[in-house]
Parts: structure tokens; sequence; C-alpha cells
């Protein structure tokens, strides 16, 4: 990319699509959707959502809809990353090992500690995120000077 | 980055943010949670803060409050958090010793350029650990409420700039380039105090300067930019805010300014590229509509010059679109098609008019410019007149009256639209009469 050409990929973000599994309930949240065994629930007024809050170190805080599980159930959690030149996808199996309420209404804010055997990929994730955010601290300081 | 979170700057840290008001705004409420936490932390008090999840709530706590901190997320409903930071400059009084923080999910290089070129302190992309937060705040504060010694010698020159102690503001900033390796900012004040003295080439000197230490430096270009335009160099001026625009492409008064020097330097094909970058903005104004719209009219002739038909069709067509069917938009798309003798492509322009009457000047044009081909030529000539009476006027009009009379060997009434068509668009005048003369030569051939 020339200095003077306008790159229309800078008007994009970062894009994650987050399903998770309750591999103790037998449910799952997926798209927007909720299954439980094998069948759709029919919910649309309910916001099926998945956000990450924050990353710990072994793990991360998400807030999900409510019922999507209980403490020390066991999740698997597919998150597909998708930026301008990186698609990737990284899936983890964790432990809740809290689940509290938020003032959000139908909404719970869980913490996940993600298996040890998982650890490398939620590093990686982990790394995905560092990385864009020390491009963005490099960018601060030598458009601000 | 490098990690400035040391014991001292921490300590500082404290101290600062104990006895602050902090704002924090998102949708969010477990982020508005955690963001607190990371505060608290960091030694603010919990009775000091305010938590809101949209974008007015803040606007009204920030005006009533008066917050030295706030953090919001970049998307705030339909509003972009961005603007409480002009809400947050008209209440505080000094913003010298303030934070404006963002911290969002919205990870786009065009909202991070924005924030940069608005001077946000920092910027933290969601999700983000309590390392990050932490060093990232840490890390704004210490540069802009514990100034170093070169930060420090710039402040002191730009107090002498604001007093006009030119001179001494000149020593500070030269005093301060001494002080750091890459003294872009300092090389920018140097600049600015050459330019209040009227010393343009120095100025340009030291802009260029603060750009080898560092080649996208905001204040550095856009000082460059404001010089080239007072000097009226306007090709100088065009590839420096094309520069602008690439690393800082969200601001939508710079693409306008973009277009219209890309108009001025004649540099047509470059409008294709910022229309869509145009089509990518999420805030676009009427101003910006207008000029983008007007480019690719200009950029349609251009290829209609260059017999690339097709290619001047298609971006017709996205004027037509983006100017939401503007009656002055099309009248000029149907007068570039009627000059190239593309009657039917000129008809379908016509349709698209939202009100077909007679009180429609631009539509009044259009319509005669696209039914006269096919009229006998003393009622096209009849027509024409007509609307010359009633005050309906265009340069387009008079080309094509002009070429008609001609035409039709009216010397005297050719001669009159000519005197009266140049005296009302003096800049056509050449163009009437080549349109007179070429005719004559035609119909002496």
């Amino acid at each position: 990319m020339s200095d003077f050409q306008i790159n229309p990929n800078d008007f994009e973000s970062i894009y994650l699509n987050i399903s998770i599994f309750n591999k103790t309930a037998k449910t799952e949240l997926k798209e927007g959707r909720r299954y439980i065994g094998f069948k759709a629930e029919n919910i649309t007024s309910e916001d099926l959502i998945i956000h990450i809050v924050e990353l710990l170190k072994d793990g991360f805080i998400l807030e999900v809809p409510q019922k999507t599980c209980s403490k020390n159930h066991l999740l698997e959690i597919s998150i597909e990353f998708s930026n301008e030149d990186q698609e990737d996808l990284f899936r983890f199996h964790g432990t809740v090992i809290e689940n509290a309420p938020t003032i959000s209404n139908n909404r719970d804010s869980i913490t996940v500690k993600v298996s040890p055997d998982a650890l490398s990929e939620y590093k990686r994730f982990e790394a995905t995120y560092l990385k864009r955010q020390e491009e963005i601290w490099t960018f601060f300081k030598a458009a601000k000077g | 980055m490098a990690i400035k979170s040391d014991e001292r700057i921490t300590k500082l840290f404290h101290g600062y943010i104990r006895n602050k008001k902090i704002l924090i705004a998102d949708p969010n409420s477990t982020s508005r949670s955690t963001i607190a936490q990371g505060l608290i932390n960091l030694g603010a008090m919990q009775n000091h803060m305010d938590l809101c999840a949209n974008y007015d709530l803040a606007q009204e706590e920030i005006k009533r409050t008066k917050h030295d901190v706030v953090i919001c997320d970049y998307d705030l409903g339909t509003r972009c958090g961005l603007e409480l930071l002009q809400t947050q400059r008209e209440s505080v009084v000094e913003m010298s010793k303030s934070l404006f923080i963002l911290v969002t999910a919205n990870a786009s290089q065009s909202a991070i350029a924005q924030a940069a070129e608005e001077d946000v302190d920092t910027y933290i992309i969601k999700p983000f650990s309590s390392l990050t937060l932490r060093q990232s705040i840490l890390t704004a504060a210490s540069e802009k409420l514990f100034p170093n010694a070169y930060r420090k010698k710039i402040e002191e020159g730009k107090k002498w700039l604001l007093v006009d102690k030119i001179e001494l503001a000149l020593i500070a900033f030269e005093e301060a380039m001494e002080l750091d390796e890459s003294p872009t900012l300092a090389c920018f004040y140097h600049g600015q105090a050459n330019m209040v003295k009227d010393l343009f080439e120095l100025a340009e000197g030291d802009y260029n300067q603060g750009l080898t230490y560092n080649r996208i430096h905001y204040k550095c270009l856009v000082g460059l930019f404001e010089l080239f335009m007072a000097k009226k160099k306007f090709q100088d001026a065009y590839n420096i805010v094309r520069k602008i625009a690439r690393y800082f492409p969200a601001n939508p008064n710079r693409l306008g300014q973009v277009v219209r020097l890309a108009i001025m330097t004649e540099n047509y094909q470059d409008i294709e590229g910022y229309y869509q970058t145009f089509i990518g903005l999420d805030h676009r104004n009427a101003q910006l509509i207008r000029y983008i719209c007007a480019g690719l009219v200009i950029c349609g002739r251009f290829y209609l010059q260059k017999k690339q038909f097709p290619r001047a069709l298609e971006l017709f067509q996205k004027a037509g679109v983006t100017g939401t069917s503007d009656p002055k938009i099309l009248k000029e798309i149907v007068c570039s098609l009627i000059e190239y003798q593309l009657h039917d492509k000129a008809k379908d322009f016509l349709k698209r008019f939202p009100s077909k009457t007679d009180e429609d000047a631009d539509f009044v044009i259009s319509q005669f410019l696209v039914e006269e081909a096919e009229m006998p030529i003393h009622q096209s000539i009849d027509i024409g007149q007509k609307l010359l009476k009633k005050g309906i006027t265009d340069p387009a009009l008079y080309r094509t009256l002009i070429i008609n009379t001609s035409k039709a060997s009216m010397n005297s009434a050719c001669e009159r639209l000519l005197e009266e068509g140049s005296a009302k668009y003096p800049s056509y005048k050449g163009e009437f009469l080549n349109c007179k003369e070429l005719k004559k030569a035609k119909l002496q051939a």
C-alpha cells in the first residue's frame, strides 16, 4: 500500500463469532440461537449474544445470556476470528468458576478457567489481541509524536 | 510500548487519581464494572465515579460533574463516544490535567486514526487484560500528566507562543530538540512559530524535518498542508492531504478537501478511489456528499473526453445514487451526456428527477436539452428563448442556442446570445465563441 492510497480495509474491525457448548447441561449457544440437545429452542426475544469482557491469565470473563451455564459446568468455547488479514478458529475447553448476574436484564457474567491442555490455544488467542494493541500503541506514538 | 508502569509512575498516578472525578461510559454493564475495578486498583475512589450506559447520559453527567477522567466506548449506541471529548473540553478548565481514554471493541484503523487525530490519550481494544488496561492508562498518564524534560520545554515554548514572544518560543523549541532523539513535536512547534513570523520556507523545513523522524506525524502533515494551501501550491497540498487521508482516513471533512483538491489539480482518476473510501464512512455530511457527487460527475466527464463511455456512465450512475437524485447533479449529468451526443443515456437520467415540474429549473433545462435534438431547429430555438425570457438560464442552454441560431444562419440572434451568455457566464465565453465558429466553419465546409 503506497503512502497515497486510502486502504478500504482500514474501515474493517475485528469480528468474533463465539459459540458455547455446555458439555455438562448438553446445551449450546450458537449464531444467536440456543440449542437443547439437538433441538433449537425457538427464542427470538432474548439477547443471545456472547461478549468477551476481560482476558485473564488462564481464562476469561464472558457476558452471556442467563441459563447458559452454572458454576463448575464444563464448556467448549469456539471463537471464529476475522480481521482484514487474518481468519482463525480458536477452540478451548474450560470450567465455569464463577457465575454472577449482571445489572442488565437476563445476562450473566461468567468466569471461565481454560483447561491446562487448552492453555496454549488460549495464549495464541490472547496474543492476537495483544499484537493489535501493540500496533495501536505504536501508531498512536507515531501519529501524536 | 515501553512499560512505564514502574513504581514511581504508579505512585504519581495514585496521587493524581485519588481525588479525580471519573466517568465510565459503556453500553455493557460488565465492561463498566471491569474498567471501574481496574481504576480502583490504580487508586481511584469508587465514590468519585459515574457509570453510564449511553451517550446522552454520559454527556449530561460530564456537563454537570466536569469529570477529569473520561473513559468511554467508541460506539455508544447511535453516537460516537469520541464526541464526548468535545463535551469534556468545554466543561473542564485544564485539559492538560485531564485524561480521555477510549476502550472499545472497534479495532478498525480508521477509528484508531480518528482518535489519534483528536488527541485522545490512549486507545484500548476489548477484550483486554487487566495488565493491558493498567499499562495503557499509566503510560498515557505519565506522558501527559508527568512530562519529561523534553515535553516540559515544549510546553514552555507553547506558552511563549501564546503571548506572542516568538523569539523566546523558538529558543525553547530548539532547546527541546536537543532533549529527544526524535523531536518531531518540537519541530512542529518550531514550524508554527516560523509561520507566525511569515517565514514559510523555514516553517516548511521544520515540518519536513519533523517528518524525517516520524513520517506519519499528524500535526506536521497538517502544518505542511496548511502552509501549501496558504501559498496556493495546490499540487503539493494535494500530495500532502492524500497522505493524511491515507493514514487518517475517517475524517469526512478531510475527504471533502481531498476530492476538491483532486479536481483543482485535475487528478480526476483518483476520485474513484475516494468514492470507495466514502462508501466505508460511518458518518457522511451533506457537504461531503456534494463534493463526492461533483467529483464523480467531473471524473465521468473526464472519461467522456477520453471516449471511455461505459466507465463514464458507471461514475454518473454512482453520482446519481449517492446524490439521491439531487436535481443539480442530475442536470450536470444530462448536460454532459448531451454534449457527447449520448441522448438515450441522457433520457434515462431525465427519468430520475424527483419532481418533473416546470418549477424545477434544473429539470426544465435537462428536459429541453434531451428533447430539442429531436425537434425542428426553429422550434428548439423558440422554446430555448422562451426559457431565457422566463429567467431559466444555464451555460448548456446558451451553448445549444448559439449552435442552433448559428446553424439556422440567425446571425444577429446568435451574436446577441453570445454577448448575453458571455456576460452571464464569463468563464464560458471562449466555449461559446468556439461553438459559433465551429458551426460556421462546418457550414462553410
